[in-house]
């Protein structure tokens, strides 16, 4: 069912009441209630669908929240020990959520990357010898982040460094040294964001053509417009419903 | 020639042995065309397939499909290919591998030519192709070519040595290089008891000599993507093929003649054509079936492998058969000796296999560790009850 | 300048241009070997041929879009990519899934994970030089799991059966009896490659001493799943980290002592046995009935902002699954830490000064998916 524009049926299920169950879900401590909360967008849903031909009025649009609540990390976390490891004052550090609880993520000023991967490797109260993923990400107006997530096989644990430079001066130490199975994600990275590895034995394009070096895909302001347009959200709303 | 040479009475030794060989030739060819049909089922038999099915009974009909494609296939040739290198290569390689044929004996009557040092002629002229196959490889200009021209080359230099060395200590067992001759010498018993050895070696050897696994290093689909025959097609590629086939039958005759008493054994001489013809396809069914087999069961070897084992295993070892030989006639021992000599040396070749294989402390088993469970299923009452709550809500 | 006659003793290494299209490199891999004679003085990957953007392709499709491309990125073990994306969605709205659609999950990841193996067993088979046997033996086995796939999902190769929540739909009514079933050839499967390989000469001495790598350097290198556990680090996210209801299975978890490519072999030879096992104490837990689906799922998925790495042990290694959100119903940034891709890149060290044909052998341990590498 595709309706012209500005025609849109009313009939679309309170988004604040998802948003509200969202934001309650994000924050830690309310994810032991989360089923709860999250049930409350069918209930919601239901009036609003039975209340179609009436048309009430849209609620006021709220802003939707665009980063998670930061919640620190208890005392004794392995931020702490990432800290006094390195001997570098670390930025920001708290908690993600990984499966079964939550780890720690910790920014670190990119210059201190390089000392900070180190000690993650070298020390042995972290021990961490794995480098499981490295993953570059644009943040478009805070810049673009790399994350490093690392994890140790003895202790069982991991941990999250993240780091992040504008676009202007994007440049990161590369890791390769320190983690050979770096060389790879950072040459995937610099592909898909153009982030200048320093330091990286062989920076060449590796999943692009060896001469696209000025161009990057997975940058935000490559829109994906013509596949937008008829994905997510911007799909009539009785198209995504029937399917149900 | 089978059909062919008895029937012609003609008093000219060279229009006979033309026609023979003309005969054979297009006999050998539709033989061929037949042989990867029935290399083709039994393949697939040891494979859990069936093999070609849908061409005529029992896919009888397919060589003849695969024949015509082949033939209307466009020739390819590489723009930089060396033309003269290119295009003589196949010839090198197909016509020494029909020329063995004419001194092969197939009945008592039947042969194309009676030549007098008719083993050491076979030898010497299913030796020439690697000639062929280096053309090849360089006149293709593909580096995979080349690679599978000079391993082929390498090989084929390499397992010539051992199968010659194989087929002395039988000369010196019987006293002649006439394959006739050889034939009428095992009347009683084949040669294959008394030189058990020279068996083995002529067996792994021809294997590599006509290049088909576990020795198909030149070819090897997976490494050299095809190797020689790279840049071949249509026709030229048949022809590839066809004398691979070939090669693969002169050896299987060979081994049933020298080894396996050809059409002498067990029935003596004067049994007429019919069982002894028999006696010849049989005894070389025997060689092709087991070509086949190990074909359809063993990876390839490595070239450093397939070279180490020629030089360091096969090579000592037939010299130590020759060795004995020698001593054997030297001082005119009963023919037991040749037996006892010939079959410990072979219980030998069988344990060098080995200990080259594994070399070393033998490899420790993989470590178990066990990972059990945590969490025990929660009892089914609380799920269902949870379930019908949800559901209630 | 060279003279002439000098140049002509050069001794010169040939670039081997190994790919993209040859039959033993798994897809469209390239790699350019320097060979000097048959030694590989120096090996360099080329990839990228099957990229497709695959994560861009993500930021643009709501979360069960999504479920789709997981399986056209791996599609030799789709339910461990598809488990991996909806464990991340999960994860970050708190979605808990219900009992019965997690044992099929598992059964269906460990039926797939032998699929897969099978995969790897005929095509490392075909690496080696057998003539086709080993995929003959281990074919037609994997075509009963196909099937069964099949009737599941209603598709032979891109599944898409998960839901965030749980499954699509139920499963067949004689599921529990078709899986016995099934379970019976690759048992079947499992012995006939066992008995062509495992104790075959031939084989023994193309794999044993090739490749290997020590424990430290699989680490340092990234490689994950049977590569790591082959070089003695007995690391499972199966039991280390367990997901699921993987700590609910007893089982044991093959780790190598030489990290060569024979114990590559053997690791994932015992794993398929391993999997049967759990399959099988997975089809007895099974709850009979109950919901396959999270009750109360917003008909929209939307997450709250936030991010989560989620990972799976898929048959090729670690499978993550790096989700950041922005809130809304589409990833902010999705990157699929592939395990093909962390594997391969140590193609170089492992392929330095070994023979043109280990090098062959070596790339067939890895058992990359060139989609999954290319993403």
């Amino acid at each position: 069912m595709t309706l012209p524009d500005g025609q849109e049926p009313e009939a679309k299920p309170e988004p604040g009441a998802e948003q509200a169950a969202d934001a309650a879900a994000s924050t830690p401590e309310a994810a032991a209630t989360t089923p709860e909360a999250a049930g409350e967008a069918p209930k919601a849903e239901k009036p609003a669908a039975a209340a179609k031909a009436e048309r009430p009025a849209r609620p006021a649009k709220e802003p939707e929240p665009k980063t998670a609540p930061r919640v620190a990390p208890p005392a004794g976390s392995v931020n702490e020990a990432v800290a006094a490891a390195s001997g570098v004052t670390l930025g920001a550090a708290y908690l993600v959520p990984d499966w079964k609880g939550e780890s720690v993520a910790v920014e670190v000023s990119r210059d201190d990357v390089p000392a900070v991967l180190t000690a993650c490797r070298d020390d042995e109260r972290l021990d961490m010898k794995l480098l499981r993923c490295l993953s570059g990400v644009d943040w478009q107006e805070e810049g673009l982040e790399v994350v490093y997530h690392l994890y140790s096989l003895s202790k069982k644990r991991g941990v999250t460094v993240k780091t992040r430079v504008s676009y202007d001066d994007a440049n990161v130490p590369s890791v390769a040294g320190v983690y050979p199975a770096a060389e790879w994600h950072e040459r995937e990275a610099r592909d898909m964001f153009g982030i200048n590895f320093t330091g990286h034995p062989d920076l060449r394009p590796l999943l692009l053509p060896e001469d696209m070096t000025d161009h990057f895909p997975l940058r935000k302001d490559n829109p994906l417009q013509e596949i937008e347009e008829w994905q997510g959200e911007n799909l009539r709303e009785g198209a995504g419903e029937e399917e149900e | 020639m089978l059909l062919a040479a008895p029937a012609i009475d003609i008093d000219q030794p060279f229009v006979n042995a033309a026609l023979g060989l003309i005969a054979f030739t297009l006999v050998m060819t539709v033989g061929v065309m037949y042989a990867t049909w029935y290399e083709r089922k039994i393949v697939a038999r040891m494979q859990y397939r069936l093999g070609p099915t849908r061409t005529g009974p029992f896919g009888l009909l397919q060589p003849i499909a695969d024949t015509f494609k082949l033939l209307t296939k466009e020739d390819l040739r590489p723009a930089t290919a060396d033309f003269v290198a290119f295009e003589l290569a196949v010839f090198l390689i197909f016509i020494p591998a029909l020329m063995v044929f004419v001194a092969v004996p197939f009945t008592a009557d039947w042969f194309i030519s009676a030549i007098p040092l008719s083993l050491l002629y076979i030898l010497a002229v299913s030796g020439l192709s690697f000639i062929g196959f280096l053309l090849a490889g360089w006149g293709s200009d593909s580096k995979y070519a080349l690679l599978g021209g000079m391993r082929a080359a390498a090989q084929l230099i390499s397992y010539e040595v051992p199968l010659i060395m194989a087929m002395v200590g039988v000369v010196m067992v019987t006293g002649t290089v006439d394959a006739y001759q050889m034939i009428l010498y095992q009347d009683t018993v084949p040669l294959i008891v008394w030189q058990p050895l020279g068996f083995m070696i002529f067996l792994i050897a021809s294997i590599a000599e006509v290049e088909r696994p576990p020795f198909d290093i030149p070819t090897g689909e997976s490494e050299v993507a095809g190797g020689v025959f790279i840049e071949y097609s249509g026709i030229r590629w048949s022809m590839f093929q066809l004398s691979s086939y070939v090669n693969m039958y002169a050896f299987a005759l060979l081994g049933a003649f020298v080894f396996m008493g050809g059409w002498e054994w067990p029935f003596g001489t004067d049994v007429g054509w019919g069982l002894q013809l028999l006696l010849t396809v049989v005894k070389m069914s025997l060689f092709i079936v087991f070509y086949l087999w190990v074909r359809a069961s063993f990876p390839r070897l490595r070239p450093d492998q397939l070279m180490s084992y020629a030089w360091k295993v096969l090579i000592p070892f037939s010299l130590a058969q020759i060795f004995f030989n020698g001593f054997i006639i030297v001082y005119d021992l009963p023919d037991v000796a040749y037996l006892i000599s010939s079959g410990l040396l072979t219980v030998g070749l069988g344990y060098s296999a080995i200990f080259i294989v594994r070399r070393g402390e033998p490899r420790k088993p993989l470590q178990m560790v066990p990972a059990r469970a945590t969490a025990r299923k929660p009892e089914p009452e609380p799920a269902v009850v949870a379930a019908a709550e949800g559901a209630a809500t | 300048m060279v003279a002439e006659h000098e140049r002509s003793l050069e001794v010169v290494d040939i670039p081997i241009n190994m790919g993209p299209q040859h039959p033993s490199t798994h897809g469209v891999f390239r790699m350019v070997l320097m060979v000097d004679g048959e030694k590989c003085v120096d090996v360099i990957p080329h990839i990228g041929y099957m990229h497709r953007g695959g994560e861009k392709l993500m930021e643009a499709m709501d979360f069960r879009q999504g479920i789709g491309y997981c399986d056209r990125t791996e599609y030799l073990a789709q339910f461990s990519a598809e488990l991996a994306y909806v464990m991340a969605v999960e994860r970050l709205m708190d979605v808990q899934v219900p009992e019965r659609a997690e044992y099929i999950r598992v059964i269906l990841t460990e039926l797939n994970r032998l699929s897969s193996h099978f995969m790897f067993m005929g095509a490392f088979g075909i690496d080696s030089g057998v003539f086709g046997t080993s995929f003959t033996y281990a074919f037609p086995q994997r075509e009963y799991l196909q099937e069964l796939f099949e009737e599941v999902s209603g598709d032979r190769l891109m599944y898409a059966y998960f839901r965030v929540g749980g499954l699509a739909w139920e499963v067949t009514d004689n599921f529990v009896q078709r899986c016995h079933e099934v379970l019976k050839h690759t048992q079947q499967g499992i012995r006939d490659i066992d008995e062509l390989l495992t104790k075959n000469e031939i084989f023994i001495g193309r794999c044993q001493g090739i490749g290997a790598f020590t424990a430290e350097q699989a680490i340092a290198n990234g490689l994950s799943g049977p590569m790591l556990r082959a070089s003695g680090v007995p690391w499972d996210l199966r039991k280390d980290e367990p997901y699921s209801v993987y700590d609910r299975f007893n089982f044991e978890i093959p780790v190598g002592n030489y990290g060569d490519v024979y114990d590559r072999y053997l690791v994932r030879l015992e794993e398929m046995r391993q999997s049967v096992s759990i399959v099988e104490q997975a089809l007895e837990q099974l709850p009979a009935e109950g919901p396959i689906v999270a009750e109360k799922l917003p008909r929209r998925l939307r997450t709250p902002p936030g991010e989560v790495y989620a990972k799976v042990e898929s048959p090729r290694g670690e499978w993550g699954v790096y989700l950041v959100s922005k809130g809304g119903d589409k990833p902010y940034r999705l990157k699929m830490r592939s395990p093909s891709f962390c594997n391969l890149s140590a193609l170089r060290e492992m392929c330095l000064n070994q023979f043109l044909a280990d090098a062959v052998m070596i790339l067939g341990s890895m058992d990359i998916v060139l989609c999954c590498v290319d993403r």
